[in-house]
C-alpha cells in the first residue's frame, strides 16, 4: 500500500515536470512563427506560483473559429469516436451546407489551461466559448484539404449527462499551430492528474 | 441531401435488408477545373456500365454503377470498397479508391420495383491521370460528362430510365455545387485519411474510444479522472447577489459629489501643488463614515440606547444628567429615535422620567408621534396621545398630521395606530388653569397641548374683543413675573421655568412654583386705558391695581394711600355706617386689604381716623357714583399718576458708596412702564429713583449682567446689576418708541410682546 502510494507520488511529480518542460518546448518550437499568431503569453507569475508553476499556467493562440454543430444525439456520437469518420462528418456538414467551409475574418484567442478552453475575443472581453476540462472529449488537427494549407481544429465535447455532443471547429494558420494546441492540451490534461490537490 | 455517414432509414421492412444503391463515380478531367467557379459538364469523366437492351442484341445501354449494402452497416464503405473492386479491371488491378460519398438524392424505382427508392451516392475520385484506359468488356468506362449530357433525356433510350434521371439530378447538383464556394474543391479534397494530423483524446472518455482496454492513465481511471477535472470546476466560494431578481430600481443615487473650485481658473502653478501625505488622505477616504458612526455612539449614549431600546441605560444616563433635549449629529433627540424603532419603554422612560416634551420637534420639524405614527407603532402613539401635553394636530414640515403620515406609510400595526388617532380626536382636550388677579381662574383648553400659544389660549378665555386687548398672559411665580408674547407657547414655558429661574435670578428654583396669570399689557399706554369703560375690563385693571398697592409696589404720598384706602372700603364695605365703621373696625387685619404691606405696622394705625373720615365723606357725596365699576374706576383713576402704575417689575442690585471704605448693597426693584423707568427699594419699598423717558439714557452691560442709566439733567448716573439686565433694556426700548411695537424677534425668549 505505502508503495502504491509512493509510485503514485512519482507519476505525479513527473507529470508536472513534463507540463512545464513542454510548455517550454511549445514556445521554442515555435520560435519561427510570429509570436501574436501562437503563444501569445505564458501566464506564469514567478512569484505567485512557487511550489506548483503548472496550476496557473495558460497558453495562447490566435484562432479562427469556423462553426460549431451542436447537441447531436448520444447515437450520433457513438459513431464519431474515430478521428476519421469525426472528419468525414465534418466534411459532410460543409458539403451539405450545415457549417461553413471557410471561418469568419474575426481573429479569436484560444486560451488553453488546466481548466479547459476558453474561446474570446482578442481583448479578451468577450467570451465565445467556454470549454471546461472534464467536458471536451476530444480534439483533433487535421488540414481541410483546400490547398491553402490552412488546418481545422476539431474539438468534441459533451454535456454533464453524457447524452449529447458538440463540434466545435476553429480554424488555425499552419499545422505546426494547430498541433502546438493539441499538445498544449495534451497536457493540461496529464497536468490535472499531476496536481496534488484536485 | 444527407451526409455520408447515415444509415439509410427506409429499408427497415426489407427481409434480406439489402438496399439498392446508385453510383456515380466522377473525377475531373484536369486539376484546373476544380477552381471554376463556372460550371461545364465537359470538365468531368463519369463512370457507367453498358449492358445489352433486353431483347435487342446489337444495342445496348448505358446504366450508373449499381449495388446492394447491407442496411445498418457502414454505407460509405461499403460504397468505397466496391468501387474499388469494380474498377480494378480498368485499371490495372489497382481500383479506384473513392475520396468520400456523398448522398446526392433518393429517387422512386418503377418497373417491379415501383413503390420503394432508391439512392444516388457520389464518388469523387482523383483527376484523371495520364495512364491508357483499360477496356474490358462488361466493365465500367469512364465517359464525358458532356457527351453523355448530350443524348441524355427523360426518354432516352441510350440510358436505363432511372439512370437518365439521376443523370439529369447530377448535372444539376454540379451546376449548384460550382456556385457554392469551395464547394467542388471541397468535393474532391483528399480523403480524411490523407489529411488527418493530430488526435487528442481527454482520458476521462477513455472508455469510449478504441485504445480503452481496462488500463489505467497515469495511475488513474476514466471516472477518477473525469472526477479530478470536474473538480476543478467546483468553486471555493460563491457569493450572490441578494437583490439579484428582487426587481429594486436601480436608482443612479450620488453619494458624493465633488466640485474642482479651481476650474476655470486658468492652469495651476504646478510647482506650487503638494500631494497631501498617503496615510491622510487614504485614512479619510476610507474610514470618514465608519468614524463618524463610532463618534455618534461617543457622543450620543442616550441617542443610542434610544434607538436599542435600553431602558437600564437610558435610566442611568438620565440620572447621572444627560438631556432628553439634546439634538445629535442630525439634529434628533433621544424620543426620536425611541419612536422611530418603535422602542415602548425607552418612549415611556423619556416621557416619564425623563420629562421629555412630547411635542419635541427634531431639526426636520418632525415629531414623535409623527415617527411612531409613520412606523405604527400602535403602542408609542397610544403612549403618547395619552401625554396630558400632546399636541395631537400637530404638523410636520409638510403640513401634514400623524394620521396622514401613518396612513401614508402603512407600517407594522397601522391600522390599529390609525383607529388610535382617529379615537384621540374626540377626546375631551386637557385644560389648563388661567388665574385673575384676585385669586379666580378659567380652565381653557388646550387644544394643542403645550404647543398652545398666548394667542389660543387668550381666544379661549372668551373674552370680548375689547377685552382682550388690555390684557395677555403672563408666567408668574413668587418673585418673578413675565409676560408672554402671542406666539409663546405657555405650557413650555412652565415645563422650563426653574431653568428660566436660574438664568434671570439667583432665587432657589425650587421654590418658584409658576402659574399663568391674565393680567394687564404692560404696553397699554395709559390714554387708552382712560377710555376703558367695559366694566369687566375694569374689574380685572382693578384687582390688579390693588394687589399691587397691597404688595407695596405703588409707593405713594400718605394722603394718596389714605385716598385709596377709603375707596377701597367702600368698594368692599359699601356705604358708610357709622355704628359699624367706628374706630376700632380696621384692625390690623382688615387694613391688611387696604393699605400696602409695608404700611400696615409703620404707619397705618395713625391714619385709621383720616381714613374713616374719606371713607364717611365718599358715602355721603352725591356727587359720586356708588356703581360698583365706577368705583373701580375711580379707585385707578387715583393710580394712574402713581409712578409705578401698570409697570413690569424686575429685581437688582445696586452697590453704593456708604463711605470712601465700604460699599453697600441696596436690592431694588426696577419699575418699567410706558412713562419710563423707576428705581425702588426692595426692602422698604421706597422710591428712590423715577426717570421719565426722554430724560435719561441707557446702556446694557457685558453679557447682559448689568445697565447702566445716565441722567444728564438729574445729574444721575448709576449701574444696575441684574441678570433681568437684557430682558429691561429691551422692554425700555420697546416702551420708549425705539423699537415698532410689533416686531417680532424670534431670538426672545421670553417676555414682554
Amino acid at each position: 500500500c505505502v508503495a502504491g502510494l509512493g509510485s503514485c507520488l512519482s507519476m505525479c511529480m513527473c507529470a508536472s515536470l513534463t507540463m512545464s518542460v513542454f510548455l517550454q518546448s511549445v514556445d521554442s518550437s515555435l520560435g519561427g512563427l510570429s509570436r501574436s499568431s501562437t503563444v501569445a503569453s505564458l501566464d506564469t507569475d514567478s512569484t505567485k506560483s512557487s511550489g506548483n508553476s503548472s496550476s496557473d499556467a495558460c497558453v495562447e493562440f490566435r484562432v479562427k473559429y469556423v462553426g460549431a454543430i451542436e447537441n447531436l444525439h448520444f447515437d450520433m456520437c457513438k459513431t464519431l469516436l474515430e478521428p476519421l469518420d469525426l472528419i468525414n462528418y465534418i466534411d459532410a456538414a460543409q458539403q451539405d451546407g450545415k457549417l461553413p467551409f471557410v471561418p469568419a475574418e474575426e481573429e479569436m484567442v484560444l486560451v488553453v489551461s488546466k481548466h479547459g478552453i476558453k474561446v474570446a475575443s482578442v481583448d479578451q472581453c468577450d467570451v465565445l466559448h467556454r470549454h471546461p476540462l472534464y467536458l471536451i472529449v476530444c480534439m483533433l488537427c487535421y488540414d481541410d484539404g483546400l490547398g491553402a494549407g490552412k488546418n481545422l481544429l476539431a474539438l468534441k465535447t459533451t454535456d454533464v449527462e453524457q447524452q449529447e455532443c458538440n463540434i466545435w471547429v476553429y480554424q488555425c494558420s499552419s499545422a505546426e499551430h494547430a498541433q502546438a494546441i493539441c499538445k498544449v492540451l495534451s497536457a493540461s490534461f496529464d497536468s490535472v492528474l499531476a496536481s496534488e490537490k484536485p | 441531401m444527407r451526409s455520408s455517414g447515415r444509415r439509410p432509414d427506409d429499408t427497415m421492412g426489407n427481409k434480406d435488408n439489402l438496399e439498392d444503391v446508385f453510383v456515380a463515380v466522377i473525377r475531373p478531367k484536369n486539376a484546373v477545373s476544380l477552381s471554376s467557379k463556372e460550371y461545364r459538364a465537359k470538365a468531368y469523366e463519369i463512370l457507367l456500365i453498358e449492358v445489352p437492351l433486353e431483347g435487342k442484341e446489337k444495342k445496348r445501354k448505358k446504366v450508373l454503377l449499381g449495388t446492394k449494402i447491407q442496411a445498418g452497416g457502414d454505407a460509405s464503405r461499403s460504397i468505397l470498397d466496391y468501387v474499388d473492386e469494380t474498377t480494378k479491371p480498368i485499371s490495372n488491378n489497382q481500383g479506384f479508391i473513392g475520396k468520400r460519398v456523398v448522398h446526392m438524392k433518393k429517387f422512386p424505382l418503377d418497373g417491379e420495383n415501383a413503390g420503394k427508392e432508391a439512392s444516388l451516392f457520389i464518388v469523387p475520385i482523383n483527376v484523371k491521370d495520364n495512364s491508357k484506359p483499360t477496356y474490358s468488356p462488361g466493365c465500367p468506362s469512364f465517359y464525358c460528362f458532356q457527351d453523355i449530357m448530350r443524348v441524355c433525356s427523360e426518354t432516352s433510350a441510350h440510358f436505363s430510365s432511372i439512370t437518365s434521371k439521376m443523370l439529369l439530378a447530377l448535372d444539376k447538383w454540379l451546376a449548384e455545387q460550382h456556385s457554392v464556394p469551395h464547394a467542388i474543391p471541397a468535393l474532391f479534397r483528399p480523403a480524411p485519411v490523407e489529411r488527418v494530423k493530430t488526435s487528442v483524446c481527454n482520458p476521462a472518455y477513455a472508455t469510449e474510444s478504441k485504445q480503452s482496454d481496462g488500463s489505467l492513465h497515469m495511475g488513474y481511471t476514466a471516472l477518477e479522472i473525469k472526477s479530478k477535472m470536474m473538480s476543478l470546476e467546483k468553486a471555493d466560494m460563491c457569493i450572490q447577489n441578494p437583490l439579484y431578481g428582487s426587481d429594486l430600481q436601480y436608482t443612479n443615487r450620488v453619494d458624493k459629489v465633488i466640485i474642482n473650485p479651481y476650474f476655470g481658473l486658468g492652469a495651476p502653478d504646478y510647482s506650487k501643488i503638494q500631494i497631501p501625505k498617503r496615510e491622510k488622505w487614504q485614512h479619510s477616504m476610507s474610514s470618514m463614515t465608519e468614524d463618524k458612526e463610532r463618534q455618534w455612539v461617543d457622543d450620543f449614549p442616550l441617542h443610542r440606547s434610544a434607538c436599542e431600546g435600553d431602558t437600564e441605560l437610558i435610566s442611568k444616563l438620565l440620572e447621572s444628567g444627560f438631556s432628553v433635549k439634546q439634538l445629535d449629529s442630525d439634529h434628533w433627540a433621544p424620543i426620536h429615535y425611541a419612536c422611530w424603532y418603535g422602542k415602548v419603554e425607552a418612549t415611556r422612560l423619556l416621557l416619564e422620567k425623563g420629562k421629555c416634551n412630547p411635542n419635541l420637534l427634531n431639526g426636520q420639524l418632525s415629531s414623535p408621534l409623527h415617527f411612531a405614527a409613520g412606523g405604527g407603532h400602535a403602542e408609542i402613539v397610544q403612549l403618547l396621545l395619552q401625554h396630558p401635553e400632546i399636541d395631537r394636530h400637530i404638523e410636520d414640515q409638510q403640513k401634514r398630521s400623524p394620521l396622514q403620515v401613518c396612513e401614508e406609510n402603512k407600517q407594522n400595526e397601522w391600522e390599529e395606530t390609525v383607529k388610535l388617532l382617529q379615537q384621540a380626536n374626540n377626546k375631551p382636550y386637557e385644560k389648563v388653569r388661567i388665574y385673575r388677579m384676585d385669586g379666580s381662574y378659567r380652565s381653557v383648553e388646550l387644544k394643542h397641548g403645550n404647543n398652545t400659544s398666548v394667542q389660543q389660549i387668550m381666544e379661549g378665555m372668551r373674552l370680548s374683543q375689547e377685552t382682550q386687548q388690555y390684557f395677555t398672559i403672563w408666567i408668574c411665580s413668587e418673585n418673578l413675573s413675565l409676560q408672554l408674547k402671542p406666539y409663546h407657547k405657555p405650557l413650555q414655558h412652565l415645563r422650563i421655568w426653574s431653568e428660566i429661574v436660574t438664568d434671570l435670578t439667583v432665587l432657589d428654583p425650587q421654590r418658584e412654583a409658576p402659574q399663568l396669570f391674565l393680567r394687564r399689557d404692560v404696553r397699554l399706554p395709559l390714554d387708552v386705558e382712560k377710555k376703558v369703560s367695559d366694566p369687566l375690563s375694569i374689574l380685572m385693571l382693578f384687582d390688579e391695581a390693588r394687589h399691587c398697592l397691597l404688595k407695596g409696589f405703588y409707593p405713594a404720598p400718605d394722603n394718596k394711600l389714605i385716598t385709596l384706602a377709603s375707596l377701597l372700603l367702600q368698594i368692599i364695605y359699601g356705604n358708610y355706617e357709622s355704628k359699624k365703621h367706628k374706630q376700632g373696625f380696621l384692625t390690623e387685619e382688615n387694613l391688611k386689604s387696604i393699605v400696602p404691606i409695608s404700611k400696615v405696622k409703620s404707619k397705618a394705625h395713625h391714619w385709621t381716623n383720616r381714613i374713616l373720615h374719606e371713607y364717611k365723606n365718599l358715602s355721603t357725596s352725591e356727587g359720586v357714583s356708588k356703581e360698583m365699576h365706577h368705583l373701580q374706576r375711580l379707585f385707578l383713576q387715583n393710580c394712574w399718576d402713581i409712578p409705578t402704575y401698570g409697570a413690569a417689575f424686575f429685581t437688582g442690585q445696586v452697590f453704593t458708596k456708604a463711605s470712601s471704605s465700604n460699599h453697600k448693597v441696596i436690592r431694588v426693584y426696577v419699575a418699567v412702564n410706558t412713562k419710563g423707568l423707576h428705581l425702588m427699594n426692595m426692602e422698604t419699598k421706597v422710591l428712590h429713583i423715577s426717570l421719565e423717558y426722554g430724560s435719561f439714557m441707557w446702556q446694557l452691560g457685558q453679557a447682559d449682567q448689568y445697565f447702566q442709566i445716565h441722567s444728564l439733567e438729574k445729574k444721575i448716573n448709576f449701574i444696575v446689576h441684574t441678570k433681568q439686565a437684557g430682558l429691561i433694556v429691551k422692554l425700555l426700548m420697546k416702551l420708549s418708541g425705539q423699537i415698532p411695537p410689533n416686531e417680532r424677534s424670534g431670538s426672545d425668549k421670553y417676555a414682554y410682546g
